[in-house]
């Protein structure tokens, strides 16, 4: 059980005592026994509730401890489980033996290891590594390898090339035109999945707002699985660092990310940090107190980004 | 690896490199030696990420027709597909092979090996000193991570004892290989005119060629230019400069062990 | 096997229930798992069983070649053991040969099992091992960093496999055999187990048993695998504390 550091205040004399609560007996003070603590989580407020002995005498404090963000307040709820393949994760016919997990009769196993997750009737293990699966619609980072008379291929990082075809792209293409004045060998696009089939080359599509070509900067390679914390509840965790930074940066499924400009460095850092983080809750705070403390640190250097050709 | 990124690192090698370093910096090298209890003499070296065990054996041997006086060295080299989705299995290939010449000359040129010590009947008995490298991770810089295994793994070699019937006992040592300076070997990489030391694998996705300059406490014993570039003597001669300034660096911390 | 000459110090290999390392005839010797060890792999293991020593590293799924080998409906496990030159007593020519290349096979058939292969199709999913220091049980050690490996990379399994040996020597069936039991024993029974059910994925035996023998030496197998399972998940979790 998570352990709390709460500031419990006396109404009376002002006195305050500092300490963690928990489940079990814990003296905060000689004077103030906490004899039972809970937590407890309404709409975006964390409550404690701790019974505190005082003079032989229970008495009962509320304590608003802080009001959190909607991500934050999820996280401290849920407990981390990690669990590896084989793990027997329930022994029941009701359940729905979901991602990541195989059923054998009654049993659910997990196929990875991986994060366990357990809703309403439905378990599911997120893989904590893996290459990359395709899904529709997916925004991925890919250079053009080559191109033919109608499709230029793209090295998205699955085991085959995915293709670009000349129709899918907004530019105008005319009939016989060298589709290399367009998109080069090299060059790096942000393009979307378009379909997904048992044919092992994917199509892409570029016809979206958001799609278009990346230049310069530099693509930071990560699990694909972990991009989905890169992002953050509702694009949270990608703001903080491009804030942060003051960088743009582009998420791809793929486990691409494209960083240009602002602390390049510092971004790359936060991202890794990210990734080797990802199963941890209280991942945001985590991230802002490291970006605080190096932009502290780094107010007398001199930004390098600004000193680089681009 | 992509465009971008190869634009990336060139465009700023002179600035900064990937990981913070400057053009002169060292990765942290850290040696663990004895670790193969079967070997005579072993070294991991671990060079930033890149990962190479070096192991000596030592064997009985007939000595060449033409230096009959004198044991033998022989080193090998594999880049096994543990270490990197490009290495392939099979024989060695030129750049391995290349590898093992080189880390080679540089111990045997030195003299930091008394090769007549290693004789037992001269025409007809020597020592035999192999000396096998093996990259178990490549992050780039083989050559100096090798070199430095291999006079690591020397450094600490036991001679093992010949039973009354001329075999080998290897339970039982007769004393250590005689190992008398230390070799380092010192690896400056061309990278958009710039001239690198220690590259990581990125880097060497981008490097038009390489220096490998081999220093001893009396100079240098050996030298090796890599890739098809051409080198200006002042680039040559800042490599040689780095090899003999952080050559001392290393030696140091090798001694230590 | 039973043949071989033994020197002085091995002429009993077991005294009062005791054997020439220590152990008592049903343990294992001590085992080490660590995980992510090679960074440029998709997933990695190093185990140390005793003085055997290995590494084991997985590439993949990507792509297969040479392209007569893809399976159309599944992914290709190909699975490389070699022992370095320096890993013997007597320096090893480096390079395959015809015992690696057995081993290599026997690993893959072991593994291949518990892996979801239809989910890669036409891919390939490589397995390499490295024998640093081979002191005996250098197929076990090389199925139980292969097997946290593929773990470690994201592998889709249906569970972990684990094995070890077990043998008659002096007329005692013992468990894990060191290199001078195996030397100088009578039988070697090296056999892999899948972690759900218990299924054997490898089987192997050399010399001579009876079938009551060999019933024994599973039931000291088995007790020696639940172990090794036990730390196998506990490195592979151990990375997320």
């Amino acid at each position: 059980m998570a352990k709390l550091s709460v500031k419990i205040t006396k109404k009376d004399d002002k006195k305050s005592v500092v300490g963690t609560a928990s489940k079990s007996k814990t003296v905060v003070s000689k004077k103030t026994e906490v004899v039972e603590a809970n937590k407890a989580v309404t709409k975006n407020k964390l409550n404690v509730i701790v019974t505190v002995k005082e003079n032989n005498n229970p008495v009962r404090i509320v304590k608003n401890v802080q009001t959190v963000k909607k991500t934050d307040t999820r996280r401290e709820v849920e407990e981390t489980v990690i669990v590896v393949p084989g793990d027997l994760l329930e022994d029941n016919l009701n359940v729905l033996a979901g991602l990541g997990t195989y059923r054998d009769g009654s049993k659910v196993y997990s196929k990875y290891t991986g994060l366990l997750k357990k809703r309403d009737h439905m378990i599911t293990v997120i893989p904590l590594n893996g290459v990359y699966v395709p899904k529709k619609g997916d925004f991925v980072i890919g250079e053009i390898k080559s191109s033919n008379f109608s499709n230029w291929w793209v090295d998205i990082g699955t085991a085959f090339n995915a293709k670009l075809p000349v129709m899918a792209v907004p530019e105008f293409i005319e009939r016989n035109a060298d589709l290399s004045k367009f998109y080069k060998n090299g060059d790096l696009v942000f393009a979307r999945v378009d379909s997904v089939t048992s044919d092992p080359v994917i199509p892409l599509f570029m016809k979206d707002r958001m799609c278009r070509k990346l230049y310069h900067g530099r693509v930071i390679d990560i699990i694909p699985t972990k991009v989905p914390r890169l992002i953050g509840r509702e694009g949270t965790m990608i703001h903080l660092i491009k804030d942060s930074c003051k960088s743009v940066i582009n998420v791809g499924q793929n486990g691409r990310v494209w960083v240009k400009g602002g602390d390049e460095s510092l971004a790359e850092r936060a991202i890794k940090m990210v990734e080797m983080f990802a199963y941890k809750s209280g991942l945001t705070d985590m991230v802002s107190d490291f970006l605080e403390s190096e932009l502290k640190n780094n107010k007398s250097k001199v930004s390098v980004s600004e000193n680089t050709k681009s | 690896m992509i465009e971008t990124n190869k634009n990336y690192i060139r465009q700023n090698i002179a600035i900064k490199r990937l990981d913070g370093r400057t053009y002169k910096d060292f990765r942290k090298l850290s040696v663990e030696t004895n670790l193969i209890e079967k070997a005579e003499g072993s070294a991991l070296v671990t060079l930033g990420e890149t990962k190479v065990l070096v192991g000596v054996k030592m064997d009985l041997g007939t000595p060449f027709p033409d230096s009959g006086d004198v044991g033998i060295l022989m080193t090998n080299a594999e880049r096994s597909p543990i270490a990197s989705p490009e290495f392939e299995s099979g024989p060695p290939n030129d750049d391995t092979i290349e590898l093992a010449r080189v880390v080679d000359r540089g111990i045997r040129e030195s003299g930091c090996i008394d090769f007549h010590k290693l004789c037992i009947k001269e025409g007809e008995k020597v020592w035999m000193v192999f000396v096998d490298i093996s990259i178990l991770n490549n992050d780039g810089n083989l050559f100096d991570a090798a070199a430095a295994g291999a006079i690591s793994a020397l450094l600490t070699a036991k001679i093992p004892k010949l039973n009354d019937n001329g075999t080998v006992n290897r339970s039982e040592y007769d004393g250590a290989l005689v190992v008398t300076d230390l070799p380092i070997m010192v690896t400056t990489a061309l990278i958009n005119g710039v001239m690198v030391v220690d590259p990581t694998a990125d880097e060497e996705e981008v490097i038009e060629g390489r220096v490998h300059v081999t220093s001893i406490e009396a100079g240098i014993c050996a030298m090796q230019k890599s890739g098809s570039c051409e080198f200006t003597e002042e680039q040559i001669m800042t490599a040689i400069d780095n090899s003999i300034a952080m050559g001392k660096e290393l030696r140091k911390q090798l001694k230590k062990k | 096997m039973s043949g071989a000459k033994r020197p002085k110090e091995y002429e009993k290999l077991i005294v009062k229930g005791k054997r020439c390392d220590g152990r008592k005839i049903d343990e294992l010797r001590p085992l080490t798992i660590k995980v992510g060890v090679i960074k440029r792999a998709n997933g990695s293991a190093y185990v140390e069983l005793g003085k055997t020593k290995v590494y084991a590293a997985v590439y993949g799924p990507k792509e297969l070649h040479p392209r007569r080998l893809v399976e159309d409906d599944k992914a290709v496990l190909s699975v490389k053991y070699s022992m370095l030159a320096f890993s013997v007593n007597d320096r090893a020519r480096p390079g395959p040969n015809r015992r690696s290349t057995e081993i290599s096979k026997v690993v893959k058939h072991a593994l291949e099992p518990v892996i979801f292969l239809e989910e890669f199709p036409q891919l390939n999913i490589e397995l390499i091992v490295d024998i640093i220091q081979a002191d005996a049980g250098t197929r076990t050690a090389a199925v139980i960093a292969g097997s946290v490996a593929l773990a470690n990379a994201g592998i889709p399994m249906k569970g972990l496999v684990s094995a070890c040996a077990a043998g008659k020597v002096d007329g005692e069936i013992l468990l894990d055999l060191n290199a001078p039991e195996d030397n100088f024993g009578d039988s070697d029974l090296p056999i892999a187990m899948t972690s759900t059910d218990k299924k054997i994925t490898l089987m192997q035996l050399d010399g001579v048993m009876t079938k009551a023998e060999i019933q024994k030496a599973i039931i000291l197998i088995r007790k020696g695998n639940d172990y090794i399972i036990s730390k196998q998940i506990e490195a592979l979790k151990g990375v997320y504390q």
